[in-house]
């Protein structure tokens, strides 16, 4: 082989070499969203509050639309428009829902203290089955960190049950303001007594029977004890990723709080009651609604 | 031309005296080879991101044009509200008739010639002082008839909140496996009663007998435990179970077990709703 052609091999690896350096830079920056690197200081995603398209302000010489103003809607304390899918609709391919449009307690107080999402861990960015919606990424990831709330009551899972047919989650995951854990406090929605405290999970019981399950709060700083009666709005725990088996070995989650609600309740007075978990989904947008017109 | 010279023009290099011989040629070849299906992956890789990303896209588009807003002023009443109801409070008859019932079967089964290992199923009597983290007076708050599952651990980690019309016990089964029994006396009447009705009558047609109160039961799964739900005595009741691996220990997979626990009963107030 002639030096010309030893170069002219060197030369197109180098090409070569080049061009895949060139994809994958570029496949990174795709992945980030086109961003450049965030400057030192700068707020990591899920931290932010992410302001609505709606409310970016317009430049100073723009002037406002002639077009009949639309009535105002109700926003979260960073100005934020709150809206909601309707109950029973999952992601795709996640679960059959439940469609339940019951509010089953109409005055209790919303179970965190900030602004918070309801939305699926499993099916979103930086869940497990995340890619199944293309929605590749991690937990922190600030489209994780957005309105509308979506149902994830009945989301697919791997247990029978008649409620959810081919199994599912009974219950509700909500992702507190950030994605940083051991920060944003939950709250108890009404006066009721703690009556289990373990592994993951503290429960509260009503004098009316309704029981509340909060999971995945840091369990090594909780603000009650078990047997104690706690009143509405008291701090129960802060929003983490704890989940552990009776011997204490870890189970990986992403933070955020699972809510359950059991109910002993009748489709008619008469009929035999059934207690049982219920779909809080309606529940929660009401007591949302109410917290964000500033009801205690 | 020296031997080294005459190595790489057919196609080879040797690096004499540091032992090391390489084949230029097909080296570069093989890395540009490499490099390509590299560039080719990378490429793929690129396409599959913006086409999974573009779906995402699509899905969040959609889900903020369909999503509800409230409005400030005036808004609509969000949902079906749900009202509670206290019918006939609790059969405390039915409880001291269920409790006679169970005894007499204890008897029988004590009677026979066989002795059978296996007590029948039953719902028993069951003092407070006979546990030691049991307080009496929650269990004489309670006014509703306080059942627990029977069982040596059990017995031994068993506590009892109650509050009235509503109780809770909870206790350790076995390592690996904890357990919640609960009962209320009032009930929801659902608002949403199109939705229950449906769903209540296909899982009401999956009920069968749970032996120890003669109650039609329910089991449900979840993340957090497996739940078997009857109602007995006016009040609704639920036994739950939160096994360590809910998705493979058979404890949580099956019924057996939990119909087992359900199928001997403590009652810990025999004398409430005396007259």
């Amino acid at each position: 082989m002639s030096d010309r052609r030893k170069a002219q091999s060197g030369r197109t690896v180098i090409f070569l070499l080049i061009l895949l350096i060139i994809a994958a830079l570029g496949w990174w920056w795709w992945r980030n969203g086109g961003a450049v690197l965030p400057p030192a200081g700068d707020p990591a995603p899920g931290e932010e509050d992410p302001l609505p398209d709606d409310d970016e302000p317009l430049p100073d010489d723009e002037e406002p639309a002639d077009e009949p103003e639309e009535p105002p809607l109700l926003t979260d304390p960073d100005g934020a428009v709150f809206s909601y899918l309707p109950v029973g609709e999952l992601l795709p391919s996640s679960g059959p829902g439940f469609v339940d449009e019951t509010v089953y307690r109409t005055s209790i107080a919303f179970p965190t203290e900030d602004p918070v999402y309801l939305n699926s861990q499993v099916y979103r960015f930086g869940g497990g089955l995340g890619s199944v919606n293309g929605m590749n990424g991690a937990q922190c990831d600030a489209r994780n960190y957005e309105y509308p709330w979506q149902d994830t009551f009945c989301e697919k899972r791997d247990r029978n049950q008649p409620l959810c047919p081919g199994g599912g989650h009974e219950g509700l995951d909500i992702r507190p303001h950030s994605c940083v854990k051991n920060v944003h406090w939950a709250v108890a929605v009404e006066d009721a007594r703690v009556i289990d405290v373990r592994r993951h999970w503290v429960t509260l019981q009503t004098d009316a029977g309704t029981i509340y399950n909060y999971l995945h709060l840091n369990m090594s700083e909780l603000a009650v004890a078990e047997g104690q009666q706690v009143r509405k709005g008291d701090r129960i725990g802060k929003i983490s990723n704890d989940f552990f088996k009776s011997d204490g070995t870890p189970v990986p989650t992403t933070t955020h709080l699972h809510f359950e609600m059991y109910e002993n309740y009748v489709a008619e007075p008469g009929d035999e009651p059934l207690f049982t978990k219920v779909n809080p989904y309606m529940t929660l947008v009401a007591a949302y609604e109410r917290k964000l017109r500033g009801a205690p | 031309m020296t031997g080294q010279r005459r190595n790489l023009a057919a196609g080879g290099a040797q690096l004499g005296a540091k032992g090391m011989t390489m084949n230029a040629v097909p080296f570069l070849r093989r890395a540009a080879a490499l490099a390509g299906a590299a560039a080719i992956f990378a490429a793929g890789a690129i396409t599959h991101a913006q086409e999974d990303d573009a779906a995402a896209e699509r899905l969040r588009a959609g889900a903020k044009e369909r999503a509800l807003t409230i409005p400030r002023e005036n808004p609509p009443e969000i949902g079906a509200p749900a009202r509670e109801i206290v019918e006939g409070g609790v059969n405390w008859t039915e409880m001291r008739t269920q409790l006679a019932i169970s005894a007499r079967r204890d008897i029988s089964a004590d009677q026979t010639v066989t002795r059978a290992v296996a007590r029948p199923p039953g719902m028993r009597a069951a003092s407070a002082d006979r546990f030691k983290s049991v307080r009496a007076v929650e269990v004489n708050r309670a006014q509703v008839p306080v059942l627990a599952p029977e069982g040596d651990r059990i017995a031994a980690t068993l506590k009892i909140y109650a509050q009235g019309d509503s109780y809770s016990a909870t206790a350790e089964v076995a390592d690996g496996v904890a357990m919640r029994m609960s009962g209320a006396k009032r009930k929801l009447v659902l608002g949403d009663a199109k939705a229950a009705r449906a769903k209540f009558s296909a899982m009401r047609r999956e009920q069968r007998t749970l032996q120890s109160v003669n109650a039609p039961y329910l089991i449900t799964r979840s993340d957090s435990a497996t739940d078997l739900s009857f109602a007995k005595f006016g009040a609704g009741y639920v036994l739950s179970l939160m096994c360590d691996e809910p998705d493979t220990d058979a404890r949580c997979t099956g019924d057996d077990f939990i119909v087992g626990l359900a199928s001997n009963l403590m009652l810990l107030n025999p004398e409430a709703g005396g007259e």
